[in-house]
Parts: structure tokens; C-alpha cells; sequence
């Protein structure tokens, strides 16, 4: 792996470029990245799930929900924010 | 024998107390951590609960929430992290009326097979002190299997309750995936996480499993099926049941393995099941899918760890270099090495691992769902030698028997056959029932 693209997952993990084990741990991904070659070719067309199994569902965009709604979920709020019970207890 | 039964009925005679029999098994736990390192915390208290199982003592895997008590993940960023709330799991048995003895050791947030990971130092075997107990649930299999506690919560990502389970000589329950609530499991990898039992034998798990699987609200991937309870029809044996051995996977295991999982199809034969060859795709695939699709997903269950959202904090010029020391400095190699595979599959260049392992895993469940039409349960290794010596170089294969029935989310059970080795049960979405009976079989003719 090329040093570039290791910093960049260095970023994208949120790890420091100074961590003292960066060596091994470049070592370490680029082993795993070729363990997951076993299966680089892998196809399948029995991509159809059969009935009654776990589908995974489509990712979709949906508008975000407004601060009114969530606070709708909790028992008690300043109109702004949710307001924390005495003694941290959430039920 | 159930240990459970077993000090029901003590605590009925009256021969010992609630709190006699806390303070037993409190000192015995600290003898025994000394040489063992099975717990990252010993609670010095207990209350006397009421309930099916009153002052049972039980371990909990220090990756489920205890309120008030110390849950650090075997991890040095949440090693003063104390939850405010109990996971719904552990809770259900504190209200059966079992109480916390103490919180087990683990590899740092579940990334390991051997419980060396931990930032609180390896585990040993009770069984041999010079091996690893096995993980990443390594302190619940090793407290139950040196009688510190009579009952643990781990957790099965890959395998880390089936595989512990089998190095140190108890039972392993991974249930189907679903079945048990994950509300205050710190995650892992979502889609695979179950919380799962370790107990001296099947008729403790059944009566665990029983308290701990009805439906939870808080976690929306709880499944909302009726439970069917696992205790009652334990000891009905397995005549007439078909029961499939996966022939294929025992070439990769070592010739004791092999041997433990041909006496227990013969032990099942004679009594009365039907046992025939079944076959499955190829393991080392399900091996690599496993390990990009957990991969993926911790390095984003992983993100809130970075001393601000949570975790402890290391100084920095800026927010930004905080939360990039309080990462490096916090988390141990292995989790950081995992991490940025999963950045990378994540990545552009790793979408063609990411969509191979997605149809792995299709795969996986497609065959499983074929082998259940023709069989009740199905017989396999657990692991494919004996556990490994402290500090050996680890074995990236190690999990190839327990991952299958992970990424298809079947129920599995390991059941101890002899020293350090265990067989492994896989059975129908929602079979426990079905594979617990066949664990009970086996125990009774061991």
C-alpha cells in the first residue's frame, strides 16, 4: 500500500500520523487486505434471498427529522432541549 | 450437574445463606484471579434478590453495560467508564434474582479469538495454565470453568462465546441472531453482535437463555417472534431427530478435533438419532467475509471513542488533535489495525471486497436454509486445534468453524467432548431448543 493511501485511512480512522506502532500497523491492515483477496472474485448470482430471510433494505435519503419531533420522545423538555431527570436516570 | 439446581436446592435446605454463598464464591473468585485473570472487577457487594435464580452469583463480559459498575470494553479509553444503566440482558437476571459478582476480562472491545488483546492482560486456561482461555469472551468461560461463577454472559461476534467455551471446558451458547435484546452491549459489529451464555452445562444455559429472551422495545432489531421456551423439553433425547455432519470441514482440523466430533455423532447415533453427511460452501470464504463486514462496522461503531463523545481524554493543540491523540494513545494495536481495514474496505477501493462479502454472506444463510430443510441440527468443530500457548503467534484462521453459523445468524452451542475440546451444534433460525436437547444428550453420556 502505497504511503499516501495509508494516510488517508490513517485520517478517515481518526488515528495519529505520530503513533508510535504507525509501522506495524501498516503491516497489519495491508495483511489483512490480503486475507480479503480470497474472496476479490467471489461471485454469486444467488444474490436472491429466499422468502422468509433477512433482506437488506435499499439505502434511501429522508428529510431530517426536526428538533420539534424528537423532542416529542422524551418526558420532559424546555422546548429546546430535553431536560435530564434528577439523579441521570433515563426509566 | 446444573450448578444452578445444584445451589437452589443448598439455599432450600438452607445450608447456606444468600450471603454466605456470596462471600464463598467472592473469595474463591479472588484466589482463583490471581492465577487466572478472569475478572477486571470484583463487586465487594451483593443484594438479596428474590426470583428463580435468588442468589445465584453470575459473571457479566465487561462489554455489557452493569449500572454503577466499572465496563471498560478490556479496553484502556473506557477504563474509568461506568454506565448509568444496566443492558436489558444483565438486567433481566438481576430481577430473576441472580447477583454480580464481578465483570469479565476480554479482548479490547471483542477483537480477538484468544483474550490477549485485553488492555488488563491475557486470561489463562483453568485447564492449563500455559494456554489461552480462548476469546474474546475468555474471562466468563474461564469464571465459570474454575467454579467462580455459576452462570456468565459473554458475547458472539465470530465465535467469542462458542470458542472460549470450548478451550476451557463449559458450554457456549451463541443464540439466533435477534433473539436476545442488545440494548447496553457496547457494539462491535451490529449485524453480527449476539449476546450469548456460558454455564457448566445445557440445562443452566436453557434456563438463562429462558430469562433473558423475552422481547425488549428498546432494541429495534430484537425480534418480536415468540420465544419458545428451551428448558422444558430438554431431556426429551434425540430419537427420530435428523442430524447432518458437516464431513467437509473437518479437513482442516487436527486429528483430535476430528475424533471428538465422530464420537459425538456415534454417542448420538446410538441413541437413536439419524446421522448423515451434509455438505457446505467454502469456510475460508466465509473466513475473509467475516472479517470485512466486522471490520467495516467497527471502524464505524468505533468513531465515538475519541475522548470527547467518550473515552479518556489526552491533551492536543486543538479539538482535532485531542481526539486523534486520545485514539493513539487509548486503543490498543489490534483495534486500531481493524479499524483502518475497516476505512479501507469502507473505502472506494474496497467496494468490490465489501460486495463479495455481502454475497458471501448471502451465500452462508442460503445454505444453511437448505440444510435445515432436510436436517434438525448440525454437528461441526469448533475450532480446528487445542488452544494455542500464551503469546503464540495468532492464528488469522482460528475462527473458520464459528464464523459460518455468525454470518447466517443460526444458533450454535459448543458442548464440551473432552480435555480442551468442545463440538459444536448449529441449529435452525430460533432452534435452540432443538440444539440444546442434543447438547443434553451428549452431556448425559459423557
Amino acid at each position: 500500500m502505497e504511503n499516501e493511501e495509508f494516510l488517508r485511512l490513517l485520517n478517515l480512522a481518526k488515528i495519529s500520523e505520530k503513533d508510535p506502532s504507525v509501522k506495524t500497523l501498516k503491516e497489519g491492515t495491508e495483511k489483512l487486505i490480503s486475507e480479503a483477496e480470497k474472496i476479490s472474485g467471489f461471485s454469486f448470482d444467488g444474490g436472491k434471498d429466499k422468502e422468509g430471510m433477512c433482506n437488506l433494505r435499499e439505502d434511501s435519503k429522508a428529510p431530517s427529522v426536526s428538533r420539534r419531533d424528537i423532542l416529542k420522545n422524551t418526558k420532559d423538555s424546555d422546548g429546546e432541549f430535553f431536560i435530564l431527570p434528577e439523579g441521570g436516570e433515563l426509566s | 450437574m446444573s450448578e444452578i439446581l445444584k445451589i437452589k436446592a443448598m439455599l432450600k435446605r438452607k445450608e447456606i445463606s444468600q450471603n454466605e454463598l456470596f462471600s464463598l464464591y467472592l473469595k474463591k473468585a479472588k484466589t482463583e484471579n490471581d492465577r487466572l485473570n478472569a475478572y477486571i472487577t470484583l463487586c465487594d457487594e451483593s443484594e438479596e434478590n428474590k426470583g428463580p435464580l435468588s442468589g445465584i452469583p453470575i459473571a457479566v463480559k465487561d462489554n455489557i453495560s452493569t449500572k454503577g459498575v466499572l465496563t471498560t470494553c478490556g479496553s484502556e479509553m473506557l477504563s474509568d467508564y461506568i454506565p448509568f444503566y444496566s443492558a436489558y440482558a444483565a438486567k433481566k437476571l438481576f430481577e430473576s434474582g441472580a447477583v454480580l459478582l464481578g465483570k469479565t476480562n476480554m479482548d479490547e472491545f471483542a477483537m480477538g479469538s484468544t483474550g490477549e488483546t485485553s488492555f488488563f492482560g491475557p486470561c489463562k486456561n483453568t485447564l492449563d495454565l500455559s494456554r489461552v482461555s480462548g476469546g474474546s469472551s475468555s474471562g466468563s468461560a474461564a469464571a465459570v470453568a474454575s467454579g467462580t461463577a455459576a452462570l456468565a454472559l459473554g458475547t458472539d461476534t465470530g465465535g467469542s462465546v462458542r470458542l472460549p467455551a470450548a478451550y476451557c471446558g463449559v458450554v457456549g451458547l451463541a443464540p439466533t441472531y435477534s433473539l436476545v435484546s442488545r440494548y447496553g452491549l457496547i457494539a462491535y459489529a451490529s449485524s453480527l453482535d449476539r449476546i450469548g451464555i456460558i454455564a457448566k452445562d445445557s440445562v443452566d444455559t436453557a434456563i438463562a437463555l429462558d430469562i433473558i429472551s423475552s422481547h425488549d422495545e428498546k432494541d429495534a432489531t430484537n425480534s418480536i417472534k415468540k420465544y419458545d421456551s428451551s428448558i422444558k423439553d430438554i431431556t426429551s433425547g434425540v430419537s427420530g431427530m435428523k442430524i447432518g455432519i458437516l464431513e467437509d470441514w473437518l479437513k482442516f482440523a487436527d486429528g483430535e478435533i476430528v475424533q471428538a466430533v465422530l464420537k459425538a455423532a456415534h454417542i448420538l447415533e446410538i441413541k437413536g438419532a439419524k446421522i448423515f453427511k451434509i455438505k457446505y460452501g467454502d469456510i475460508l470464504k466465509d473466513n475473509a467475509a467475516y472479517k470485512i463486514i466486522s471490520c467495516m462496522e467497527a471502524s464505524s461503531n468505533l468513531l465515538r471513542y475519541d475522548g470527547v463523545r467518550y473515552g479518556k481524554r489526552e491533551t492536543g493543540a486543538d479539538y482535532e488533535e485531542v481526539i486523534l491523540n486520545s485514539r493513539s494513545s487509548f486503543l490498543g494495536e489490534e483495534v486500531k489495525k481493524r479499524i483502518l481495514f475497516g476505512c479501507f474496505v469502507s473505502s472506494l477501493r474496497g467496494e468490490k471486497y465489501k460486495i463479495a462479502a455481502e454475497n458471501v454472506r448471502k451465500r452462508a444463510r442460503a445454505d444453511f436454509e437448505s440444510m435445515f430443510s432436510q436436517t434438525d441440527a448440525v454437528l461441526a468443530p469448533v475450532v480446528k486445534s487445542l488452544p494455542p500457548l500464551l503469546g503464540a503467534e495468532s492464528d488469522p484462521e482460528s475462527d473458520i468453524f464459528t464464523v459460518p453459523a455468525s454470518l447466517s445468524g443460526n444458533p450454535a452451542v459448543s458442548v464440551p467432548l473432552d480435555t480442551m475440546i468442545g463440538v459444536q451444534i448449529i441449529g435452525r433460525h430460533f432452534g435452540e431448543k432443538d440444539i440444546l436437547r442434543v447438547a443434553h444428550a451428549l452431556e448425559e453420556a459423557l
